[in-house]
């Protein structure tokens, strides 16, 4: 048999004869192997955020805190979530502003996507805000469940029931353009390693869900704000 | 001083409930080292959040515990799955799911049910009742580990035997 530099390495006496050692050498080994591996699923984290549409940001174009938002409408968490981010608008004011990105997570909520094509096309006819807080509050009329109506004439409902024109919304939540914008957005997600939501980008420093955003987050405000 | 030691012998001839115990280890610890990988890897605040749905922990100890939850379960995943301590690995990873068994059961004893468990990440989702399942048959896989630790293929017989 061929003298191997495995054979060589066992047998030249490099690895640990006493008990003890054999038992560190191990452990060590299994702490590499167990680092090398959470590395090795970790992904590039990028900072970079494009600018929403005007229709998606609300707040003082000049306030000092950007809050970036990172949502689903068919997500109950983030549902939860919508009283929290309008109580801290309403209480931070000038200082804050938001930007709404869609996140869908397609895998779980089917028809999130769709939802958010429609707040797009509500957005284009002025009325994105309006839309978005009746997706969130209406979540369990919209969400199909077993045999009800299918999510569209839904969001066909609310449109008209915010007096846009109707034809125009119809067309434009079947514009292939629209579903572009949401997919960006997905995008951006993703390229900052974001699958949960809602995720929040408050000043730069992330907080999932409204608990992490209404606590942690809050005190990261005001932290900023007297920094300034 | 160098020391001629033999290459390992091939197993041969060792009862089925060895080779049981190798698929127990294996399956434990491949479960084990990917949950915690997926969660290790993934921003912290995630995993805090999932932490956070089960309203068991004060918020203070949240945050520590979403960092090194994950880590925990990586370090018993590899040590089972390569035999390492194989006792006191199978009580670490028993401990977990005996933990996660009960936090998913309070959910259901408070009247509320979680969405996700949180317990493979964001990346792969499963229900509640699934995953009390999984867990119940993994922390029976792991007594058995505790009971009969001596498997095949297993760092720890390289430590024991020197081959």
């Amino acid at each position: 048999m061929p003298d191997t530099g495995v054979i060589n390495c066992y047998n030249s006496g490099m690895l640990p004869a006493s008990r003890k050692g054999r038992t560190l050498l191990s452990g060590a080994a299994i702490a590499a192997v167990s680092a090398l591996c959470v590395l090795a699923a970790s992904k590039t984290v990028k900072s970079a955020s494009s600018e929403p549409p005007p229709y998606r940001q609300t707040g003082d174009p000049g306030a000092s805190i950007l809050i970036v938002e990172f949502s689903d409408f068919e997500c109950p968490a983030c549902s939860a979530a919508h009283g929290t981010v309008k109580s801290m608008l309403a209480a931070y004011g000038k200082d804050v502003r938001l930007q709404f990105k869609h996140f869908p997570l397609e895998r779980m909520h089917h028809s999130a996507r769709a939802a958010a094509a429609a707040a797009e096309c509500a957005g284009r006819q002025g009325a994105f805000w309006q839309y978005h807080d009746r997706l969130f509050e209406r979540q369990g009329e919209w969400v199909p469940r077993g045999n009800g109506a299918p999510p569209k004439s839904w969001f066909l409902k609310y449109a008209a029931d915010l007096s846009l024109d109707a034809k125009t919304f119809e067309a434009c939540i079947q514009d292939p353009a629209v579903d572009a914008a949401v997919v960006l957005d997905m995008a951006e997600a993703k390229s900052r390693n974001v699958s949960a939501t809602p995720t929040f980008f408050v000043a730069g420093r992330r907080f999932v869900g409204s608990r992490q955003l209404s606590t942690l987050g809050s005190m990261w405000i005001e932290r900023k704000r007297k920094d300034r | 001083m160098t020391r001629r030691l033999s290459p390992p012998p091939l197993p041969q001839g060792r009862p089925w409930t060895d080779w049981l115990g190798l698929t127990a280890r294996v399956l434990v610890g491949a479960t084990l080292a990917f949950s915690g990988a997926a969660k290790a890897s993934a921003p912290a605040q995630e995993f805090a959040a999932a932490i956070e749905a089960y309203a068991l922990l004060p918020q203070a100890l949240v945050p520590p515990l979403a960092t090194l939850l994950p880590w925990a379960e990586v370090l018993a995943g590899f040590a089972l799955v390569f035999g390492w301590l194989t006792r006191w690995s199978a009580a670490a990873g028993l401990a977990l799911f005996s933990a996660f068994i009960t936090a998913l059961l309070s959910t259901f004893s408070r009247g509320f049910e979680l969405a996700d468990c949180g317990c493979f990440g964001f990346g792969l989702h499963l229900a509640p009742g699934q995953t009390i399942f999984l867990d119940a048959a993994l922390a029976g896989c792991c007594l058995w580990l505790l009971l009969r630790p001596r498997t095949p293929l297993s760092l720890d017989s390289w430590i024991t035997e020197g081959s």
